[in-house]
């Protein structure tokens, strides 16, 4: 049913959460899953020169990746084809780009669950997917115990 | 419920705005409410972000001169301040100062020194994660003080988030602590942050006669600052060291080598030639705009780096900023708006320099907190004059210290009070560590607060 599992990621503990279920939905139907690391954009403030927005754009891409070759090890254990991609920019604009651009048949993604004022204020990125995608969304609910010192 | 909500603060703020308006109608002139109001523009604009400071600050610029030539012809009482005089109230000091400081920055941030002394750091301490603090934590003060404190930042940052992981614990641990040194280590200097190089200039003051003042106390603040991060992390620094990834360590090590030792060689010696003749230029009248073109042209002689390249380096950006935001407060200034508001804090302040002193340290230490603390500065520095010349004892300069040490240190309350602090919290983002506004706030807050009453109680004895 699936062939292409997206399970987006923002580079926190919390969002990792959703891989188990990623793994399951795609070791279940032999899909391949997509991590795909969603970096905010830079805030471009005075005292930043072209050269320096160079570098920060070059040590962002290597976190990313080393970020996204920590969380592939699990799916790649258990015998998952992984994709990497790392993408720039507001996170539910570019999850819904990026899955519409790479035939995605399923979206897995960790909902923090906000409520109330935070959520007035925050908004929430999985919401905002579920209205604009035109494939599955998985939502996972966040569990509340991890440590992400926020 | 978020529309009405929002309804209601519109309109609530329409009328507020209007009732202020007319009040102010009845007050001033049209020049005097024009030129509020630009400033007023390019100051929200700046601290609610809806634009690049740049923008905001060369709209400001720009809206001056329109007022002034389009609506000054058809009504002469909106003359503001014309080309000629915008260009007298740039400090140009000021401008080529930090132009020569980024130049030299450019090319010594190439020589990869600073990944190397970080990592000796690590090698010195053997690990021990509370003494690796102190030292990056002290190192990027003391680059905040000679360099840029965004550059320090753009340095020790990545850096430090490595060497957290290498050792086990978490990077806020070392990169807040960092961020607070940076605004610390920046009064220390003339050249260390943006308000000491304003009033510094402003005084026409030499690199040595401003740091005999501000590096005591600075220095002070820094203290402070080690000792509260020694408190607020004792349990992270307490149960790292445990942890060393030898994986990591030999990562961290393949990347810090000295990539160009030529380079360091000469970087090194014509900055410390630079550094003398900060000191001794005092002594001939130097200014210390020309003593630093003076060392980045020196080394770009002796180097002969791609300049293409190298003034991709350079941040332009901060520049224009700059000369934007001194034509837009020159027009507030000349229609002496500056001089009332002067007179009205000296009333409020009578003749008693410790209250005027006091209100010039806080007033910009919680404002810097929030808002952007140059315009603050540049619109702060005539009400310091004005001030100066009323009070007497005040010749002694402690109204300009004072807001010295206001601006640079609320700058560190909240991650929005100053540009180390975003830039930083934008490289944990990209590196998955999310530092949240309270979060900052909870140790940003202690240790402005603390560092802005060692800075009250220093200038009240001192001075």
């Amino acid at each position: 049913m699936y062939q292409r599992i997206l399970l987006a990621l923002d580079g926190s503990p919390v969002a990792e959460q959703a891989l188990p279920y990623a793994v399951v939905q795609a070791e279940h139907f032999g899909a391949k899953l997509v991590l795909l690391r969603v970096v905010e954009p830079f805030p471009l403030v005075r005292g930043l020169s072209q050269g320096d927005l160079a570098r920060i754009q070059e040590q962002t891409q290597e976190w990313a990746r080393t970020y996204l070759e920590e969380v592939a090890k699990t799916p790649l254990e258990q015998g998952v084809p992984v994709q990497m991609a790392t993408v720039e920019g507001r996170a539910n604009e570019v999850i819904l780009q990026f899955a519409e651009a790479n035939q995605i048949d399923l979206i897995v993604i960790c909902t923090r669950g906000r409520s109330g004022l935070s959520r007035w204020l925050m908004g929430s990125v999985a919401d905002r997917v579920v209205r604009g995608a035109r494939v599955p969304v998985l939502l996972v609910r966040a569990q509340t115990t991890v440590q992400t010192e926020e | 419920m978020k529309r009405v909500a929002l309804a209601g603060l519109i309109i609530a703020g329409g009328a507020g705005l209007a009732a202020g308006g007319w009040w102010l109608y009845t007050q001033m002139s049209a020049a005097c409410l024009i030129s509020i109001g630009i400033f007023l523009f390019v100051f929200a604009a700046i601290s609610l972000r809806w634009m690049h400071e740049t923008a905001a600050a060369l709209l400001g610029a720009v809206a001056v001169w329109l007022v002034h030539y389009v609506g000054g012809t058809f009504v002469p009482e909106l003359h503001l301040i014309g080309f000629e005089e915008a260009m007298n109230s740039v400090d140009w000091n000021v401008i080529f100062l930090i132009l020569g400081m980024m130049i030299f920055m450019a090319l010594f941030g190439e020589t990869g020194v600073f990944d190397w002394l970080a990592f000796r750091a690590y090698r010195w301490t053997r690990g021990n994660a509370w003494l690796l603090g102190l030292l990056l934590v002290s190192l990027t003060g003391l680059i905040s003080a000679f360099l840029n404190n965004v550059t320090a930042i753009l340095l020790m940052v990545p850096l430090s988030i490595q060497i957290a992981q290498t050792v086990g614990i978490h990077p806020f641990a070392y990169v807040i602590p960092e961020v607070l040194a940076s605004n610390i280590g920046g009064a220390t200097t003339i050249i260390g942050d943006p308000p000491s190089t304003i009033v510094g200039s402003h005084l026409r003051l030499g690199f040595g006669e401003y740091m005999v003042h501000m590096a005591p106390v600075a220095l002070l603040c820094m203290a402070i600052l080690l000792l509260l991060m020694t408190l607020l992390y004792r349990r992270d620094y307490s149960g790292a060291s445990a942890h060393v990834s030898p994986a990591l360590e030999r990562q961290m090590e393949a990347g810090a080598r000295i990539a160009d030792r030529s380079l360091l060689s000469k970087a090194l010696l014509v900055g410390l030639l630079t550094m003398l003749l900060f000191f001794v230029g005092d002594l001939v009248d130097l200014p210390p705009s020309v003593i630093a073109l003076t060392g980045a042209a020196a080394l770009i002689a002796w180097v002969r780096p791609d300049m293409h390249r190298m003034l991709r380096e350079v941040d332009w950006t901060t520049l224009v900023f700059f000369i934007g935001i001194f034509i837009v407060v020159g027009a507030l200034e000349a229609t002496g708006l500056i001089d009332r508001v002067a007179a009205a804090i000296g009333e409020l302040a009578g003749e008693r320099l410790d209250a005027a002193a006091v209100l010039m340290v806080w007033v910009p230490g919680v404002a810097s907190g929030f808002v952007d603390n140059i315009p603050f500065t540049v619109a702060a520095l005539p009400i310091a004059d004005f001030l100066t010349g009323s009070i007497p004892g005040a010749e002694n300069k402690v109204l300009y210290w004072a807001l010295i040490l206001g601006a640079d240190l609320g700058g560190n309350a909240t991650y929005l009070g100053s540009a180390p602090n975003i830039v930083a919290v934008g490289l944990l983002a990209q590196a998955g560590y999310r530092l949240s506004f309270g979060r900052f706030l909870r140790d940003g807050a202690l240790v402005t607060a603390a560092t802005l009453v060692i800075a009250t109680v220093w200038l009240l004895v001192r001075y």
